[in-house]
């Protein structure tokens, strides 16, 4: 008899199909160990296709049933899960996408489709503030409020498109209406999590780099900067309105080193 | 507690509905891993859900039998659901799901050997000093079994006699398993300690048809058989009445269907305790 670790890693090379190494040490009966092996390979094949069905329910709408199937078993091939968390699997298939020209060349905007579900589905499941967010976070009072730092909400995430993702990704849920057109032009958003529900905003190329100056750490300044690097007429005020008016911003810090 | 009456596992379809008419259920069991989002809205759910049931929580994905070591991601993110909900129960599985950091997210079978009880026994215990808190564990289903080895039955009462930890009985999988490997389920029970059972599980199957020899898939998509109702009766004979949950995974029918099977689960559980009387 093999032994535990032996036994196991038979086991996974068969879930590959190379069932050869794990045969011997089972006692298939009439149905025959391959079979016995198949029916485990068959629901792990079925549970991966389930989860990214149930991730990226857009992506399949657009590509059909036949090709997505075919296009989720390829991922899973080579893309084992690593947690014995479901939820978390799945977070490579927009890169995957995105490197399969089969997928891409047809409708060139699925990646950023199956990018902008990864970022819903992660806004669902993000860490709540720590406080209900105040609608208007106090401004430490000795500051200089261009040398704060902002804390975002934890749901928060943005993504940026040569495509119009959202209103793709709405016409998906809806696909009654007009079908957008690709014309449309590129479109800048952010994901969060608002009521326990996720919801979603394009927003201006400029707002976009402030949003995500401030998530990497920069001031208020710096992100302002970077909003009016995109575009001339960047309001810092109305910006800052904008993610406080909808909670997106729970607290400001001072710059270290500053007072 | 509820030691007497039957609960329903909780699946997503049925949380609006528990919320909003709070229907009378015992006790409600929810899958860990389902509950391992940092926030959001299963959440704030299941928060309001804990104040108006008791709770169990039954994991899927820790791999218990893994030849690689516990992960400690998933062990640390189990303890701080246990610490925010404090269930009734905890339980994990007797089998495996991942091996060289490669995870099949499946319940798989393990040899019955010395070598994988000495090893359940040392996890058992590595969880139980991690959480703060004794757990159960479930013997599973399964589709193949491994030459040499104990019985599965000798397998599972070796573990939990030398473990110290109580077995959550899943009925359905003793009958499954016994049409699957051809041994007689009331030795089964024969063979599991009196003493050790602490909940039981019932869930609906799917025979197959058409092969060289009988087949059954744990589906959990179906009403409780006769003949897993019939081993029940003998489970509740021998181990006492036991807080007993129906699981109702795919192809999920209204709440009211899953009520009603926990009712008939509890009809037994009371007939049980009258004759004990």
């Amino acid at each position: 008899m093999p032994s535990l670790r032996e036994l196991q890693r038979g086991f996974a090379a068969a879930m590959h199909g190379r069932a050869g190494e794990i045969i011997a040490a089972i006692d298939g009966g009439a149905l025959g160990a391959g079979a016995r092996v198949g029916i485990y390979r068959n629901a792990i094949a079925a549970t991966r296709l389930r989860t990214l069905s149930d991730s990226y329910p857009a992506v399949r709408a657009l590509v059909g049933d036949a090709f997505f199937e075919r296009l989720a078993y390829r991922y899973s091939d080579l893309n084992p899960s690593r947690s014995g968390d479901l939820c978390v699997y799945g977070a490579r298939f927009p890169q995957f996408i995105e490197q399969s020209p089969e997928a891409i060349e047809p409708v060139p905007y699925l990646a950023d489709i199956a990018r902008l579900e990864w970022l819903r589905q992660e806004a669902a499941l993000a860490a709540d503030a720590d406080s209900v967010p105040d609608p208007m976070p106090r401004l430490p009072a000795a500051a200089d409020p261009r040398r704060l730092r902002a804390t975002l909400h934890p749901s928060l995430r943005s993504i940026r498109s040569a495509f119009p993702v959202f209103a793709i990704h709405r016409w998906c849920d809806a696909p009654a209406e007009p079908a957008p057109r690709l014309d449309d032009g590129a479109e800048c958003g952010l994901i969060w999590r608002s009521d326990g529900e996720v919801a979603e905003s394009a927003i201006h190329p400029a707002s976009y780099a402030f949003v995500e100056a401030l998530r990497e750490g920069g001031t208020l300044a710096d992100a302002a900067a970077a909003g009016e690097a995109q575009d001339d007429g960047f309001r810092l005020r109305d910006c800052l309105d904008g993610l406080l008016d909808r909670g997106l911003i729970v607290d400001f810090t001072p710059q270290a080193g500053s007072s | 507690m509820y030691a007497l009456c039957a609960g329903i596992g909780l699946r997503a379809p049925h949380v609006t509905r528990v919320l909003a008419e709070k229907p009378r259920i015992p006790w409600l069991e929810v899958h860990s891993e389902n509950y391992f989002a940092a926030g959001g809205a299963a959440h704030d759910a299941l928060e309001r859900i804990r104040a108006d049931y008791p709770l169990s929580l039954h994991g899927v994905g820790l791999s218990l039998g893994s030849a690689d070591p516990l992960d400690p991601a998933h062990l640390g993110r189990l303890r701080e659901l246990v610490d925010r909900y404090q269930p009734a129960f905890v339980s994990e599985h007797l089998s495996w799901g991942a091996i060289d950091g490669m995870h099949w997210n499946d319940l798989l079978p393990l040899p019955h050997t010395r070598e994988a009880a000495a090893l359940l026994v040392d996890r058992i215990h590595e969880v139980e000093e991690s959480l703060g808190r004794p757990i159960l564990v479930e013997n599973v289903s399964s589709y193949l079994r491994f030459h040499a080895g104990m019985s599965e039955a000798e397998f599972v009462a070796d573990v939990v006699r030398r473990s110290g930890c109580g077995l959550l009985l899943d009925v359905n999988n003793v009958y499954v398993n016994s049409v699957n490997h051809g041994f007689d389920p009331v030795d089964y029970l024969r063979a599991i300690p009196c003493g050790v059972v602490a909940e039981m599980h019932l869930a609906g199957h799917t025979r197959k048809t058409g092969l060289p020899e009988p087949l059954i898939i744990d589906s959990h998509d179906d009403f409780v058989s006769a003949e897993v109702w019939a081993l029940y009766e003998r489970a509740i004979e021998r181990f006492g009445p036991r807080p007993t949950l129906i699981e109702w995974d795919a192809r999920i029918p209204p709440l009211e269907a899953l009520i009603e099977e926990a009712a008939r689960a509890t009809q037994r559980l009371e007939a049980c305790r009258a004759e004990l009387a």
